[in-house]
């Protein structure tokens, strides 16, 4: 008997039971819906994070304040946390020369505004290292001077969404603008550079990073981030940085240090763990799925027992009567994985355009996986009921199983 | 040609035993036309599906044109109902959600004949029938004695030698059955085996050879004049 007879013979069969059929394949396609549908934002964010921290560089070392607790100890035993300060920046610079660059940060929101023309804006306070270390550039005039880290001037540099928004098509350098009450002198506009560590570069102000920090009334900077030539040398710094933080801050670890490796690993780690929370969803709601197909083939087992004694009667082979109702519960299921799998290229297709910006195709891989493990599923949970047609006695089911 | 030799067939039914077919030897060659009847229970069909090859003997042996066929494994069974046997059964059983003609098609496609050629064969099995404008018609929409037409169509589509007829006049009124019989006589004067199970005294008449059992057992078997 030939594959395609054998499809339509199935197809014939089950499109007498729209309804029948209809429910059975909805458990295949909700599981493979969620295969999708998930692998497809897990790798959306997975694009997206690297994308973020590939821009941070590998031989970079970024120090955050406040300690993140991974070893499980008792949070708030450790003693208060001090405040990452500039002093702390000054030290690091002092005591370990081979550092290439190093830039506080410091960050806040203020209104911003020129003329008639203001907005909110996020403001970043940092130093001349800044621009090196994340190897901006500029449009217009320079970015902000080398000066004593204690020396904060009233000037800034602004992106370059700020510089249309504020001044259009005039040039800004020589301006001077409102951040709340201060007034500051634009000294620079930076080249357009987008989105990077979770800021948008094009849309801040920046200034000197005391004036910031003066200007929101704080004491800790955001974080301190550092370059070294080789990335090989991250590892050595590390400890070093740690030890004279610890030192400085009374004996306590307080800080947490942050490199592009560290971050990876960690990001990759959770991915993982998110992938086998789902491979174990998928497999559930597959099975359950499969479950279901191979009560419905049972009942049209039981249904059609004297079809099958005709069939055999007919010169039908055990194995062809297998082959029939097997092939019915894989297009049962192959049906449940493509709507399955069309559903999910359809939500996902709304919301990349809900959400511009967020790449959510679905791996192909997952998509292929996805239906070829729903046929497996049919395959699989069809083999019993198909067994047990192939073994009916011609003559019984002929009668109609009523002997 | 049929030959069964000393055959039995025993069913145990809750410890006892039950002689269906008790020493049965009979032997029919090819071409005739052979009517069985006797009453209900006398192990008709059970000699019927015997010769049909859906059953094997509990004991004694069978042989079809020359081959033993008690020890063929399933598959080779299948084969042997496939291409030496055509069913035509009381009730039709023709299968509800197809049309005529695939129905009729059935057992080319079980035999992996292409689609196409096995619908041109198929559509001329139905026209030897008698129901040519019938191909797109689903059993339900016919009436009972055109339903076996179709059921003969199907049963004859693979040329087999031996037509095994189980009371195919049992569910039809009378004008019907005789159209039945006709064309099934038809067909065994091209030259091909046919033997038909009956209560009609009329229709058993009309065999070249009648049969008749009581108790798994045959009570007489002899030649008469036919129609
Ligand atoms: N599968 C079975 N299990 C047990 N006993 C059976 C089975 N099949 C048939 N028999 C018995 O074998 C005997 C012969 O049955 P069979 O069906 O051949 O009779 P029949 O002559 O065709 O009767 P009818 O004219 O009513 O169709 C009966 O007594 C029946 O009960
Ligand atoms: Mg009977």
């Amino acid at each position: 008997m030939r594959a395609r007879a054998v499809f339509r013979f199935s197809i014939q069969a089950l499109s007498g039971h729209g309804l029948r059929t209809g429910l059975s394949l909805i458990g295949i396609a909700i599981g493979v819906l969620a295969v999708v549908v998930l692998t497809a934002i897990g790798e959306g964010a997975r694009r997206y994070v690297i994308a973020e921290f590939a821009t941070m560089g590998n031989n970079v070392l970024i120090v955050v304040p406040g300690k993140v607790e991974t070893t499980g100890g008792m949070p708030g035993m450790g003693g208060t946390e001090n405040d990452l300060t500039l002093e702390d920046t000054l030290s690091i610079q002092r005591s370990l020369p081979s550092i290439r660059h190093i830039a506080p940060i410091a960050t806040g929101t203020e209104r911003v505004s020129f003329g008639s023309l203001s907005r909110d804006i996020a403001v970043i306070g940092t130093t001349s290292e800044f621009f090196p270390l994340r190897q901006l550039e500029m449009a217009y005039g320079q970015f902000l001077p080398v000066e004593d880290l204690d020396r904060g001037s009233q000037v800034c540099v602004i992106g370059s969404k700020v510089q249309a928004e504020l001044f259009a098509n005039q040039p800004a350098v020589g301006q001077v603008i409102r951040l709340g009450a201060y007034r500051f002198r634009v000294i620079g506009v930076l080249a357009k550079h987008g989105k990077s560590l979770g800021l948008d570069i094009d849309d801040v102000v920046i200034i000197p990073a005391v004036t910031c920090l003066k200007m929101f009334n704080k004491t800790s900077l955001f974080r301190i981030m550092i370059s070294m030539d080789q990335s090989a040398e991250i590892e050595w710094l590390k400890p070093q940085v740690l030890n004279l933080l610890i030192d400085r801050h009374d004996g306590v670890e307080d800080v947490t240090l942050i490199t592009q490796d560290a971050m990876m690993t960690t990001f990759t780690s959770i991915l993982a763990m998110l992938t086998a929370v789902l491979v174990g969803i998928a497999a559930i709601s597959l099975t359950v799925a499969g479950i279901g197909i191979m009560n419905v083939m049972l009942v049209t087992v039981s249904e059609r027992t004297q079809e099958v004694g005709l069939l055999k009667a007919l010169g039908a082979t055990g194995k062809q009567v297998l082959m029939l109702f097997l092939s019915e519960a894989i297009v049962i299921s192959l049906a449940g994985g493509l709507s399955g799998l069309m559903i999910g290229y359809g939500l996902l297709a709304l919301f990349m355009r809900l959400v511009p910006g967020f790449d959510v195709s679905p791996p192909t891989w997952a998509a292929i996986t996805a239906v070829l493990v729903s046929v497996l599923v049919g395959g699989i949970f069809g083999v019993m009921p198909a067994r047990k047609a192939a073994r009916l006695d011609p003559i019984d089911s002929l009668a109609g199983g009523q002997r | 040609m049929i030959r069964l030799t000393d055959v039995s067939r025993v069913y145990t039914v809750g410890g006892q035993e039950l002689r269906a077919l008790d020493h049965i030897n009979l032997t029919i060659q090819t071409g005739e036309y052979v009517s069985i009847m006797g009453p209900s229970g006398s192990g008709k069909s059970t000699l019927l599906n015997m010769l049909g090859c859906l059953d094997r003997p509990s004991s004694g042996t069978y042989e079809l044109d020359g081959q033993q066929v008690g020890n063929l494994s399933e598959s080779e069974l299948a084969k042997v109902r496939r291409y030496r046997i055509g069913f035509v059964f009381q009730s039709f059983h023709l299968i509800k959600r197809l049309p005529a003609l695939e129905n009729i098609a059935l057992p080319l496609i079980l035999d992996g004949v292409p689609h196409d050629q096995a619908r041109d064969r198929a559509r001329a099995a139905l026209d030897s029938v008698g129901l040519l404008k019938r191909e797109h018609h689903r059993p339900n929409q016919m009436s009972g004695g055109e339903q076996q037409r179709i059921a003969i169509a199907r049963a004859i589509i693979m040329d087999p030698s031996h037509l095994l007829a189980d009371e195919p006049t049992g569910n039809l009124d009378t004008k019907s059955g005789t159209g039945i019989v006709d064309l099934l006589e038809d067909l065994n004067k091209r030259g091909k085996t046919l033997i038909v199970v009956t209560h009609d005294p009329e229709m058993g008449k009309r065999a070249k050879r009648a049969v008749r059992m009581v108790d798994g057992r045959f009570a007489s078997d002899s030649a008469q004049g036919g129609a």
